[in-house]
């Protein structure tokens, strides 16, 4: 039976939101269990500071991106781990929906953009949050939020023309 | 300052991605159970570190007083050189026949004073390299054991992830990643323990956890 505290429960009703939030940002489907379980450490943790009168999405939000970018720092120091990664073979999974294959595009146009302007993008243009939001969740300036918005885009859509003409390419 | 519009490209590439997918049950299930497990780790946890710390905290008041004692005491005290410390450091002062016959040790200073500090410097270097487990992390590793033991896989792997995160280099990093693959295992994530057990294998090539391994493996099969 799990005990419920304020932040559980918030865990609990958002718990889609954080993995989703987790996969936007390019966390590894085999880390994304063990940054989520780290994302509520955090979240347990800046609970206090939490204002409850803003949105939980965006503060969830900006929680992943620290344990994401954490997570990258630690992959970047642990170059012998990186480099023993094993490929999963074999094909797929069966259910080669459309919709899952557009997914997969912008994910691999999205993994082209470096995280901290990732974060900006997938905030504003995926999940609509206002600009001002975007960047109170990052603890950013206004104006970096603002720049790092336009040129992920700019990115994305450089990234979505290479990525359409490398699957174009026989 | 207001926000310039998506390109009808990217809006028309972005629009079908705005919503949430639900996850599987299992997996929230999971991640829930762990949520939970890591509360009550931290809660442990913070319990055991907030206990000792004034104790911590006297000890280490009476060693720092006790060693600034004894070191200013052999200052006062001075007392009659012994005969390696004559040779170390020779005085004008006459000394004992005895011991200024000694000819082995009358040759030692010139080579000692060149390699202590060097000594001294692979000895702190060693030390870092292979932490010795502290009772913090023997706990922790024994609690993470225990949850293996009674099938609480998804607890030992909140408890291995509070380790890594107290202990990233610890003294029983072998002993962590081998339960880290028995948990995955034991949580029927095969994929994700084969390659845990890929990266420990890497790491620790000699180890007698392999074996164990290998049981589990051919189990599997």
């Amino acid at each position: 039976m799990i005990r419920k505290d304020p932040v559980l429960e918030a865990y609990q009703q958002e718990i889609s939101y954080v993995f989703h939030a987790l996969r936007w940002l390019g966390a590894r489907p085999q880390e994304i269990e063990d940054l989520a379980q780290e994302l509520f450490i955090a979240l347990r943790r800046s609970w206090p500071h939490f204002d409850s009168s803003r949105p939980l999405r965006p503060y969830l939000f900006g929680v992943a991106f620290r344990v994401v970018s954490m997570q990258r720092r630690k992959r970047k120091r642990e170059v012998t781990f990186a480099s023993l990664e094993i490929r999963e073979g074999g094909p797929g999974p069966d259910d080669a929906l459309q919709a899952k294959q557009a997914r997969a595009t912008v994910m691999r146009a999205l993994e082209r953009i470096p995280l901290r302007r990732r974060a900006v993008l997938v905030m504003h243009d995926l999940e609509e949050v206002p600009m001002k939001q975007v960047a109170v969740a990052l603890s950013i300036p206004l104006f970096t939020a603002y720049s790092r918005l336009r040129k992920a885009r700019k990115e994305l859509e450089a990234a979505i023309r290479r990525t359409g003409g490398e699957a174009s390419k026989p | 300052m207001k926000t310039p519009p998506l390109s009808p490209e990217l809006e028309a590439l972005l629009a079908p991605h705005r919503g949430i997918l639900p996850l599987a049950p299992s997996v929230e299930a999971r991640a829930l159970a762990r949520a939970a497990a890591a509360e009550s780790l931290e809660a442990g946890a913070a319990r055991v570190i907030a206990r000792p710390l004034w104790a911590f905290a006297v000890a280490a008041g009476i060693v720092l007083v006790a060693g600034a004692g004894a070191y200013a005491a052999r200052g006062w005290i001075g007392g009659p050189p012994s005969p390696r410390q004559v040779h170390v450091a020779p005085s004008s002062a006459p000394r004992a026949p005895a011991v200024v016959s000694d000819p082995p040790e009358a040759e030692a200073p010139a080579t000692m004073t060149q390699e202590t500090p060097r000594r001294r410097r692979m000895v702190r270097k060693t030390s870092t390299a292979t932490a010795a487990p502290t009772n913090a992390e023997l706990q922790l590793l024994r609690d993470a054991r225990q949850d293996v033991t009674r099938g609480d896989f998804a607890r030992a792997l909140a408890v291995i992830a509070e380790h890594v995160r107290r202990f990233r280099n610890g003294g029983l990093v072998e002993e962590r990643e081998a339960l880290r693959v028995k948990s995955l295992a034991g949580l029927g994530r095969h994929e994700e323990a084969h390659r845990a057990a890929a990266q420990f294998h890497a790491r620790f090539p000699h180890s007698v956890f392999l074996s164990t391994f290998e049981r589990m493996n051919e189990a599997d099969r």
